[in-house]
């Protein structure tokens, strides 16, 4: 059976791992921290602030997803996203929201919340960037109907040091969902 | 039961409501809302229509299957021993579980969880627990009980199927559309393979906002919808589509009887060549300057071997675009650029709108590429094909933008009413064939800037369907 080769697994959950770093360590906090703030610039539509704080060679993927069957692994495809971005692509997305008049897709804006929650960290093979995974829960209220459209995701980023500041040098989201309960989606996890 | 026409199907009002004027080119607001229209389309439209699965590159080797949808039915597609796709219901003939509950796999059998009623890959009731019980009864065989099969039509890849037993083949579904349909999807000897599964996404509004757009090639919304990737100069700029002239809109639009259509744009070669040049320029020389989206020099010498002049001719000079098939197919197929340079990128693909009630609709997305690209080229359409389409691109997260609005306005008493109350179609270009388009090439062409001739193309075929015999 070469399953294997049609789906990627969600990232693997290392309690154990000598690399963690607990949440007894600042460093463990500052990383916490970069999250909460990359978030709260999100929520409050800051997208060219947020967009500084991705490194210039970042990749911004999320997969699509299937659900198969135990033994088939978690159904994420290899080469098909609904984000497949380098740094100059988030610029152009956000440019399209920011800087031109036609943005319909979010204007006007989305009213969203993320609730970053299940923070884990590890050192890496590189001294100065750290794996950090999180869950991330997405609210989007959009117009005046009453509904919430929800989308939830396990993110696996790369953070890196850089002078005094952190970057984000990669992301994965891996979906809950299949099916994508929204009817367009120009906002980032 | 008696069948009510297709003049009566608003009848809650108990007054004859025409669904579809032909005389005045609008259609009834209430065809989005009404879920009597709704159901009424499930019985008269869908099962009826030969509908688009997937892509036969998704289930390659013997045993693999996924689940897809027929109007609200789910269907289990299989590649079966004998190597034979085959498309059968997700119902057990038993009590009516769905059989297969993983959305992708591979698989000898399909066991219902509930009393493991087994099914094979081609469907049979292969055994019922406990065997010596004979649990299936005796008013029906085990040959009478296997999963109901669909009929099952292949082109260039793309599945169909349909439970219409009376249906007319899948050429003749296609029409003269199967053409255009190759030229866009027939380019190379060893074919095209999709990217991955397909994206899936939940819009409410009808399944109709989506597909007359996209079935009737409605080039028209871009320059005001799209306006955002002129302003930013992607694929031109807003010069192109300024409201006067809009010389960025012309081309032509394709309309079939069968409800089908596409829209061809023009090739202009004379901004890198130079005029005089450009104007000496063969089809074969162009095409292998400019490969068509998503192929390669090496991949256009193939595609000469597989085209008659006409068609090489069409594809340098007026390649299909976008398009659709009745009664819920997008195809498009057009260059995009990446912002970090490096080969050219491309949005191609097929979409297909589920129709899930009648105020929500799924859209599908598949994205595709040549088998025999290169990696290179695969890696960067798997990059721009989402920056363009689907519910992240640039272009369709504007689409989806409209259809719940539009549905929450057609619901309202006053906006069904007069002047509102009728979706219009009035701009009409009707047959103007350049004298020196193929021959070969069917279908009504209308040349200019986009009407609404593609659209309604696709409401003609919609009315002949909802009608009471009509189109039979």
């Amino acid at each position: 059976m070469s399953d294997a080769q049609l789906f990627v697994n969600a990232p693997e959950v290392p309690l154990d791992s000598p690399d963690r770093i607990r949440a007894t360590d600042p460093t463990y906090w500052q990383l916490h921290e970069f999250l909460n703030d990359e978030a709260a610039l999100l929520d409050a539509d800051q997208l060219l602030q947020w967009l500084e704080l991705t490194a210039d060679d970042v990749r911004y993927r999320m997969p699509v997803r299937v659900g198969v069957h135990r033994g088939f692994g978690d159904g994420f495809a290899r080469r098909m996203y609904f984000y497949n971005d380098t740094k100059k692509v988030l610029a152009m997305r956000i440019h399209r929201l920011v800087g031109t008049r036609n943005g319909w897709v979010e204007d006007p804006p989305s009213r969203t919340s993320r609730f970053v929650t299940g923070v884990r960290a590890y050192t890496s093979d590189k001294p100065e960037e750290f794996v950090v995974h999180s869950k991330l829960l997405l609210t989007r209220s959009r117009s005046d109907l009453g509904e919430v459209k929800l989308l939830s995701a396990h993110r696996l980023d790369r953070l890196r040091r850089q002078g005094g500041d952190i970057k984000l040098a990669n992301r994965d989201i891996y979906l809950d969902q299949t099916t994508i309960n929204m009817h367009n989606m120009a906002v980032f996890l | 039961m008696e069948k009510p026409n297709n003049h009566q199907t608003g009848g809650a009002l108990g007054t004859p409501i025409p669904l579809v004027n032909l005389a005045r080119y609008e259609v009834d607001a209430r065809v989005i809302t009404d879920m009597a229209i709704y159901r009424r389309e499930l019985e008269q439209l869908w099962a009826r229509s030969w509908l688009l699965l997937g892509h036969d590159s998704e289930i390659p080797r013997s045993g693999d299957y996924m689940i897809r949808y027929m109007g609200d039915d789910a269907v289990i597609v299989t590649r079966d021993r004998d190597d034979q796709i085959q498309v059968m219901l997700n119902a057990c003939t038993h009590r009516g579980m769905a059989v297969c509950r993983a959305e992708m796999g591979r698989a000898n059998t399909f066991i219902c969880p509930y009393h493991g009623w087994t099914f094979g890959l081609d469907g049979r009731l292969k055994m019922t627990p406990v065997a010596n019980q004979r649990m299936e009864g005796n008013l029906l065989s085990r040959q009478e009980l296997g999963l109901k099969k669909a009929r099952v039509g292949i082109f260039c890849g793309m599945i169909f199927a349909t439970f219409d037993g009376g249906a007319p083949p899948l050429e003749e579904f296609l029409g003269d559309a199967a053409w255009y349909l190759r030229l866009m999807y027939d380019r190379s000897g060893n074919g095209l393979e999709v990217l991955g599964p397909p994206q899936r996404w939940l819009i409410d509004g009808n399944w109709k906002l989506a597909a007359e757009q996209f079935v009737g090639g409605d080039a028209y919304h871009v320059m005001t919808l799209h306006r955002s990737i002129f302003e930013m100069g992607l694929i031109g700029n807003v010069a192109d589509i300024t409201a006067d002239e809009a010389p960025g809109a012309m081309g032509w639009d394709i309309a079939f009887p069968e409800g089908h259509s596409f829209r061809c744009a023009p090739m202009d070669f004379s901004p890198i060549f130079g005029k005089e040049r450009a104007e000496k320029m063969t089809a074969r020389e162009k095409l292998l300057a400019l490969p068509p989206p998503g192929m390669t020099p090496a991949l256009v010498e193939e595609m000469f071997t597989r085209f008659d002049d006409e068609q090489l001719q069409m594809m340098a000079d007026r390649p299909p675009t976008v398009g659709g098939l009745f009664p819920n197919v997008g195809t498009h197929n057009f260059l995009w650029p990446h912002p970090d340079g490096g080969i050219l990128g491309a949005a191609y693909g097929l979409h297909a709108f589920i129709p899930r009630g009648p105020d929500r609709v799924e859209w599908w997305n598949w994205q595709l590429v040549e088998k025999d690209a290169p990696k290179e080229l695969k890696d960067r359409i798997a990059e721009t094909c989402i920056m363009a389409v689907g519910p992240t691109g640039m272009l369709e997260a504007d689409d989806g933008e409209c259809w719940p609005f539009m549905q929450r306005v057609a619901k309202g008493a006053e906006a069904g009413r007069g002047v509102t109350g009728v979706i219009k179609y009035h701009a009409m270009i009707g047959e103007n064939r350049p004298g020196d388009w193929p021959p070969s090439a069917g279908g009504t062409v209308s040349e200019g800037f986009s009407k609404d001739d593609g659209q309604w193309a696709f409401w003609r075929r919609y009315n002949e369907l909802m009608g009471d015999g009509a189109g039979e």
